[in-house]
């Protein structure tokens, strides 16, 4: 089967006048129709920016210097189907406003700023709804009311006249689902959906995803920094540090015998059940490298409990290598001693 | 051994903010933003205050600061020296002042509690040169200590606050809280703007600090794997009222409200296959400006019955230090973190 999306050395760099940071360097994975990619780092990392690449909305002054964003969709005609590579289409182009919110949909963290303040959230509905299929002012209206009381907002013949402060943080994050989904994307990439939620209004909103999913079969690029979250909606799961995939694999793998040492400090910092009440945690040594700087071998050398400064791990090029199926790691010490 | 003594006690806390419309600003309605909240901390001890966004937990924090005057009840504080208890719901100011560097708090964003136009040694230096503890040749030393206390170096000083990163900040914030030899730290979400790997930094320095220096603690979170982590005792709160008052272990294996259950069931955990069912609760936490009928919970519990609805359930005590809010705390059989394999 042809993934729905299959990313390939994705490069972002943004030119600073302090220098080239590499946010994203050299990422590759694929998502399947219907599946789940959870990405999890810690700010800074570059996780919000492999989304925004593949909606090529990358902040200026960064910029997509290598790889591809291949999109499975429907050619020209609407008979076959073909790849297009996303990396290579004008930003502000025609194309790529109608592949924005017809295929590609984006949630963000605070429904708040991503609505606009002046129009009913109906009328958002609407507009992407008109805008990206030729459907009547009444019959959108129709599909709007339907897609509101799908994502669980109760009267929402009613809703769909009210401003997006009249609503609260669960209900303003319900609508955005709405919103995003409408168009029935094939792709939708959730950009820490949750993080300004309640952990009961979370549970609901991670429970209403899956369940959309299912309904509509899309495939799903969940950005988090909550290794929780990311473990209990995701399939495949991408660890990333300084704008590199320090592991990938199926979420219960990474979860259950995670291989990479930063995969490892990181499940370790947060206290589990099995952390001794009071006890102090693992912490990682060390902070982010320069984010200027561009680091040949693994960016995590230097903080790592696990190397003891192996000059194998400073020198080796960064890759990643497969180690069980549908299992990335790249750490060159696990991946040279195989 | 004496009964460990509370440093702090409070009995029945209310605040109401008033809301005002129209010309006249005509007082239409009340937020009871904390209707009702009692706890005590004992001198030494963590309390963790628990709760969903809107459910009071910082209104309680800034009140026992002398930021709000409650509209009732009582905060009754042990000043270390042996004097008498003192009520802060109604010290006057001048009296207060005294009492200040007894109680010192820790702010959640770490990028907007520091002045950035002083530096971390002017920072230090405020609240002991404010309060005359120390000048000269005696301030520098404690300024010192502070910075090493805290995990930082002494090179720092003269640095600004945009120098440093997230984890660092929340240091000096707790250097600049811990300046006058406080007593009791009010926490309010230390570690909600820090990475996971930073918040452990943080943890660890506030658990060395309190055994160090014997400092009882109020953690304020939403986040339970921390509380849980932290906390001898806690108290949960929901919509201006504590639901549930009891030490950390009972009140994770065994909850005795509804609320603890779904709250419990609800974390995520790294481990999906561990996690047994989920409680999915329906609709929004109540709204404070017009609190449900009866029980704040009913509208959203599983359990919900008649009485629910009608009568506000008191805060009754199940166990021996075991207090819960519900009229049916004896017969619901709710499971715990254990049972639910939740595993925060």
């Amino acid at each position: 089967m042809v993934p729905a999306l299959e990313v390939e050395n994705l490069r972002v760099h943004f030119f600073l006048d302090e220098g080239t940071v590499r946010a994203v360097d050299g990422v590759s994975f694929s998502v399947d129709q219907g599946k789940t990619l959870g990405i999890v780092g810690e700010s800074g990392s570059g996780k919000s920016v492999i989304g925004q690449s593949i909606l090529r909305i990358v902040p200026h002054p960064g910029r997509i210097v290598e790889g591809k964003i291949l999109l499975q969709r429907k050619d020209g005609d609407g008979n076959g189907e073909e790849r297009l590579d996303l990396a290579s289409i004008n930003p502000r182009g025609r194309l790529a406003r109608s592949i924005r919110g017809r295929e590609v949909a984006m949630i963000f963290q605070e429904p708040m700023n991503s609505f606009s303040p002046v129009h009913t959230v109906g009328s958002q509905i609407i507009e992407a709804l008109r805008l990206h299929s030729d459907v009547t002012q009444e019959e959108a209206h129709k599909r709007a009311v339907e897609m509101l009381g799908k994502v669980g907002i109760p009267q929402p013949e009613h809703r769909i006249g009210v401003y997006p402060h009249q609503l609260s943080g669960g209900m303003r994050q319900r609508a955005m689902i709405a919103m995003a989904l409408v168009c029935k994307p094939r792709i939708l990439i959730a950009d820490e959906p949750t993080t300004a939620l309640d952990v009961t209004i979370q549970a609901q909103i991670l429970e209403l995803l899956k369940g959309l999913q299912d309904e509509l079969g899309m495939a799903c690029l969940f950005i988090s920094h909550n290794l929780g979250v990311i473990a209990e909606i995701s399939h495949d799961v991408l660890v990333v540090y300084f704008g590199r995939v320090m592991e990938r694999a199926p979420a219960e793998v990474l979860f259950r015998e995670p291989l990479h040492p930063y995969t490892k400090a990181l499940l370790k910092s947060v206290p589990s059940i099995d952390t001794p009440v009071r006890s102090h945690l693992a912490t990682i040594d060390g902070t982010l490298p320069d984010p200027h700087s561009n680091i040949v071998g693994c960016p995590f050398f230097g903080r790592c409990d696990e190397c003891g400064g192996d000059t194998i791990c400073r020198d080796d090029p960064y890759h990643l290598t497969q180690v069980a199926e549908r299992h990335f790691v790249a750490c060159p010490r696990i991946c040279i001693r195989k | 051994m004496s009964e460990p003594e509370s440093i702090l006690q409070v009995n029945d806390l209310k605040k109401h903010f008033p809301i005002h419309r129209g010309v006249f600003r005509k007082v239409v309605g009340h937020v009871k933003a904390v209707d009702g909240v009692s706890f005590r901390i004992e001198s030494g001890e963590t309390l963790g205050l628990v709760g969903e966004s809107g459910c009071g937990k910082t209104t309680v924090g800034r009140m026992i600061m002398g930021a709000y005057r409650p509209t009732g009840g009582n905060i009754w504080f042990q000043p270390p020296d042996g004097q008498p208890k003192v009520d802060l719901a109604s010290i006057s100011p001048k009296d207060m002042k005294p009492l200040r560097p007894h109680i010192q708090m820790i702010f959640q964003d770490p990028f907007a509690s520091l002045n950035p136009r002083m530096t971390v040694r002017e920072i230090l230096a405020e609240p002991l040169v404010v309060n005359r503890v120390a000048r000269g040749r005696e301030l520098e030393l404690r300024i010192r200590d502070l910075i090493e206390l805290v995990g930082l170096k002494v090179m720092h000083l003269n640095r600004y606050p945009h120098a440093f990163s997230g984890g660092q900040r929340q240091r000096i914030s707790i250097a600049r809280a811990l300046a006058l030899f406080p007593k009791l730290l009010v926490a309010d979400e230390p570690t909600s703007a820090l990475d996971v790997s930073v918040q452990a930094q943080i943890v660890n320095l506030s658990l060395d600090i309190q055994d160090k220096l014997g400092l009882a603690y109020l953690f304020i979170s939403h986040d339970l794997g921390l509380i849980r982590h932290f906390s001898q005792k806690v108290v949960l709160m929901y919509v201006g009222r504590v639901v549930e008052y009891a030490p950390a272990k009972p009140l994770f294996e065994r909850p005795r409200h509804p609320y603890t259950e779904a709250l419990l069931s609800n974390v995520p955990s790294t481990r999906p296959e561990m996690v047994g069912r989920k409680i999915i609760l329906k609709g929004d936490p109540a709204d404070p400006i017009n609190a449900p009928s009866g029980c704040p919970f009913h509208p959203r519990c599983l359990y919900a019955q008649e009485p629910c609805s009608m009568v506000v359930p008191p805060l009754e005590e199940v166990e021996p230090g075991h207090l819960v809010a519900c009229h049916f705390a004896h017969s619901l059989n709710l499971t715990g973190c254990d049972a639910l394999g939740c595993v925060i």
